[in-house]
């Protein structure tokens, strides 16, 4: 492999912070993303010592000089996993919950594509379950909940969770 | 009717999405992609370099 293919791997990206702990990174493509763990107190019982630590975990574009949707880039892939593991660096336990944008109704797509890149990068270093949530709507969520393997809460944020998705069957 | 989980989660992913090119504009993220862009220049600079 070549210097350059080697120090390409992905891309630097840089920690922004704000309200929503984003990170911001450019790909070759010029196109700007944007990386935010937006915290979501709400998610659990606020009693609850990991309710702080609850983050969304959302993708944004904040530029994209391309017309209509970012081309495929496993750069791209790539450095989002080191954002996300470099979250979790920051504070350990972080719990994370990504939704499926739904508004073009490809959530299953994203979905699909979420795993096998949850797959690809995890590393062994964190758990995953997912659910799937009916909203107002009725339209259907995929919804994948994540934390580091060693989380002290996992037990009680697995059930938790469990319950919160429970209650949307009945 | 009150809002659920789910609902808000979505209601929020939607909204940070749409708001995102406006924080294109903020100062601290100008001031990230700055810091962002030197150090690809740097990098670049030591590609070339070796």
């Amino acid at each position: 492999m070549k210097k350059e293919e080697q120090l390409s791997l992905e891309y630097k990206f840089e920690f922004v912070g704000a309200d929503y702990n984003s990170y911001v990174f450019e790909t070759s493509s010029k196109i700007i993303y944007e990386i935010q763990f937006k915290p979501t107190p709400y998610l659990f019982d606020s009693s609850k010592e990991y309710a702080k630590f609850s983050f969304e975990f959302i993708i944004a574009v904040l530029h994209n000089p391309i017309q209509g949707r970012p081309p495929l880039d496993g750069n791209t892939s790539r450095t989002i996993a080191k954002i996300f593991e470099d979250f979790y660096q920051k504070f350990n336990n972080t719990v994370t919950i990504y939704i499926c944008e739904s508004s073009d109704n490809r959530q299953m797509v994203r979905h699909r594509k979420f795993n096998i890149w949850f797959e690809e990068f995890h590393e062994n270093m964190f758990l995953k379950i997912d659910t799937v949530f009916t909203d107002t709507q009725g339209k259907r969520i995929p919804s994948s909940l994540i934390i580091k393997k060693d989380n002290p809460f996992r037990t009680q944020i697995f059930d938790e969770f469990v319950k919160i998705s429970d209650s949307f069957d009945k | 009717m009150e809002k659920s989980i789910i609902d808000r989660l979505v209601e929020d992913k939607k909204q940070a999405i749409k708001d995102a090119k406006k924080n294109l504009q903020k100062p601290e993220y100008q001031a990230a992609l700055q810091r962002l862009r030197l150090r690809n220049e740097e990098r670049r600079t030591a590609i070339v370099g070796v």
